[in-house]
């Protein structure tokens, strides 16, 4: 409970950090217009005027808060319709390659780390280690680019490119929506990311399982005469999984955020690649909607991870 | 524990040899993979320093005879065509291995100053935050120093603005170049620091004088320093905003609520995801300036000084538990100052942790440099850096396959085994290591 006031100036701060940050940029919000020689000197002071631009910076500020805490996070100039709107627009298709590469990492990562915990020190450790390893020292944007390669020489028929339909068009168009085509699209991205996780999940798993494997309520277990399938699944697992929820939980915000080079890199129309665009065209109200967002979404899970954990491990109490 | 067992037992031998870096270097040996990372990392540190020799080709020179628009291959695809280019050519005709050589340059030089700028602020921070952490602050007693605080704040620099203002009007100097300023605004971060720690006059009086003659001075100062009064009163005020804050802090709060500053500002920078705000960091400065003023200062600078954050809770963990150590009561009760038993008694016991983190750290770094420059953001062209080498790749990826395996394929192999590295030191430098 106390954490959760917490919470409170600790999301004050951040907006104002951010809202620092930002405002900071050349331009302060109006770079694309600045650069356009269509648009004369009193067009931008009109602009300023009308966007509340020429206000002190303090009163800038809270008057962005005021609206921010309305669910209003400014206009993009860069995609002529509310922050709000395109970010939610995003959200499906980012969710979808999330969705799928954290469900892949989290199935193979565990029961990778199982395994290699129940053998510890053997060859496959060893290999599950190393794998491991690997995941946690690729530069994603590589991976990505070797795959291409990879594929592009062996001719297999993936399609890097863009989704046929961009969310958008879909909701008027939903007759173009092929299955089989939004599966092809994700293949590469969803296993791009899900390498990455894979080896956090499965170096987590190996360590806390190895814990547990070591406790004398496992010991007892067996002394029962359980069978060693029982005890592992119904004693070990259960328990170890304990400090992975904590970890899903944290890890949960990139469900929201996005991924900000594989989605540019496969042109997948999600919030990491609004976000790259953005910054492209110094939309500074999409980047600072993105940034705001994920920031409180962090904060919010790490809250979560918290409840979660003490209401998983009754041993762990928070005052 | 140690307390129970009588000095000088076996026990306590044992206890020494195991900390001890002989023994740790043992276990570090027996880790056969961090031995490998070693080798490896050691090859890519020579080839790095050593580029200017060994490097067959100036990198950023065109090879205008064997590049005639036509990828140009690697000697062991094609001997004939690579004309003397072991690894080819890259998409603008210069010599990739050549370039990759001074890549690692770029790409480690990064990596290494931008944490060595993160462990000395997340390591000053932690220790000051873990040294005097978790005093418990009720809300009135909080009130009245946030009070006090503001109150000097606005003493400081007032008395600041005003001197500098003075000094602006009816001395206008254009004076200050860059050393100077340097060196007095280097003294000036040390008097305030030493401000801070000591305890400056304790008569309520005298503090006053004292303090607001220093805002004063500062105040001055800037004004000389920095020609051009707009600029040098924002500096004052900048300038008497910060002092003020801090002494403003120490007389109301007391530097035993240091602890909850930083960490209040390590939560607002562990919960901004750190990809994102490096780019809108860097896309500003680009924009700002040129592209070019994302220059290799510039990039290590902003990564160094967004992930200390993690660095200082990490030594502030270890100094709350360092702190309560016989050795620093004992340290304490000899009469060292609090510095003193911070810097030579707790940080040497703390270095295992932060040794390993910034091994890892130093992996995270590459990659994240490489992530930034192959978006654009990071270092910029015609300077080779291993990321920025790549960022072309993509769309020559089908007939020039080359330019982007091989510079990939070091960032992957130098992170591979400094992560690796670090693992071993995770193993041989803990006291409890299982194995």
């Amino acid at each position: 409970m106390r954490r959760t006031f917490q919470a409170v100036p600790l999301l004050l701060l951040i907006s104002m950090i951010l809202f620092l940050i930002i405002h900071n940029a050349p331009g302060g919000g109006l770079g694309p217009y600045l650069q356009n020689p269509h648009i004369t000197p009193a067009d931008i002071a009109r602009l300023k005027h009308n966007l509340g631009l020429d206000k002190p910076l303090p009163v800038q500020y809270v008057t962005w808060l005021g609206q921010l805490l309305h669910g209003d996070f400014g206009y993009s100039t860069s995609n002529s319709e509310p922050v709000f709107n395109a970010i939610v627009e995003r959200l499906p298709s980012t969710f979808l390659l999330m969705g799928t590469a954290y469900f892949i990492a989290i199935v193979i990562g565990v029961s990778a780390g199982l395994f290699a915990a129940v053998k510890p020190y053997t060859t496959w450790d060893y290999l599950i280690t190393t794998f491991a390893f690997f995941g946690q020292s690729m530069p994603v944007f590589w991976l990505a680019l070797m795959l291409q390669l990879a594929l592009a020489v062996h001719g297999v028929p993936l399609p890097f490119g863009y989704i046929i339909q961009l969310p958008s068009a879909e909701i008027s168009s939903s007759d173009t929506f092929s299955l089989s085509d939004r599966i092809s699209h994700l293949i590469l991205p969803a296993t791009v990311l899900a390498f990455l996780n894979i080896a956090l999940y499965s170096r987590f798993m190996r360590s806390s399982m190895l814990e547990v494997i070591r406790t004398d309520y496992m010991r007892t277990a067996a002394a029962k005469g359980l069978s060693f399938r029982t005890i592992l699944f119904k004693h070990g697992v259960k328990n170890a999984m304990i400090p992975l929820v904590t970890v899903t939980a944290l890890t949960l915000p990139a469900l929201f955020g996005g991924a900000i080079v594989t989605e540019s890199i496969f042109a997948w129309p999600g919030e990491g690649r609004l976000f790259i665009t953005a910054l492209g065209q110094e939309d500074i109200a999409i980047l600072l909607g993105f940034l705001m967002i994920n920031a409180c979404l962090v904060v919010f899970f790490n809250l979560f991870a918290d409840v979660v954990y003490a209401w998983l491990d009754p041993r762990v109490k928070y005052e | 524990m140690a307390l129970a067992a009588p000095i000088n037992q076996p026990v306590v031998q044992e206890d020494a040899e195991v900390f001890s870096k002989v023994t740790a270097w043992k276990r570090f040996r027996r880790h056969k993979l961090a031995m490998a990372g070693v080798v490896v990392l050691a090859i890519m540190v020579l080839a790095a320093v050593f580029a200017w020799k060994l490097a067959p080709f100036d990198p950023n020179f065109i090879d205008e005879v064997h590049w005639q628009g036509n990828p140009v291959p690697p000697c062991f695809v094609n001997a004939a065509q690579c004309g003397g280019h072991f690894l080819g050519l890259d998409e603008n005709g210069r010599d990739l291995l050549s370039r990759l050589m001074f890549g690692a340059q770029i790409s480690l030089t990064v990596a290494v100053s931008a944490v060595i700028m993160e462990l000395v602020l997340g390591t000053l921070l932690g220790a000051l935050a873990g040294y005097y952490g978790t005093v418990t602050l009720s809300w009135k007693r909080f009130s009245w120093g946030l009070a006090i605080m503001l109150l000097w704040l606005a003493l400081v620099t007032g008395a600041g603005a005003v001197a500098g203002y003075l000094i602006a009007r009816y001395f206008p100097l254009q004076t200050g170049g860059g050393l100077t300023q340097l060196i007095i605004l280097t003294l000036l971060g040390a008097k305030i620091a030493f401000d801070i720690v000591k305890n400056i006059p304790p008569k309520p009086p005298a503090r006053i004088v004292a303090v607001t003659v220093a805002g004063a001075a500062i105040g001055c100062l800037a004004a000389l320093l920095l020609p051009g009064k707009p600029l040098a009163l924002d500096v004052m005020i900048i300038v008497g905003v910060l002092y003020g804050g801090l002494v403003g802090f120490q007389f109301g709060l007391g530097i035993q609520r240091v602890d909850h500053v930083i960490m209040r500002v390590t939560d607002v920078f562990l919960s901004i995801p750190l990809l994102p705000l490096l780019l809108v960091l860097t896309g500003i400065v680009a924009a700002s300036s040129t592209k070019a003023a994302l220059s290799f200062e510039t990039i290590v600078l902003i990564i160094g000084g967004l992930s200390w954050p993690s660095v200082a809770r990490l030594v502030r963990a270890t100094y709350l538990s360092l702190r309560e150590r016989e050795y620093a009561e004992a340290a304490r009760a000899v009469g060292n100052s609090d510095l003193r038993i911070m810097l030579r008694h707790l940080l040497p016991n703390a270095m295992a942790p932060i040794t390993v983190q910034a091994t890892l750290d130093v992996a995270n770094v590459i990659i994240l440099e490489s992530v930034l420059s192959f978006l654009g953001f990071g270092i910029q062209p015609p300077t080779a850096s291993w990321g920025s080498m790549l960022a072309n790749a993509e769309a020559n990826l089908q007939d020039q396959w080359w330019v982007a395996v091989f510079p990939g394929l070091c960032i992957l192999v130098t992170v591979l085994a400094i992560n690796f590295i670090g693992d071993g030191l995770r193993d041989a430098l803990d006291p409890n290591a299982i194995r």
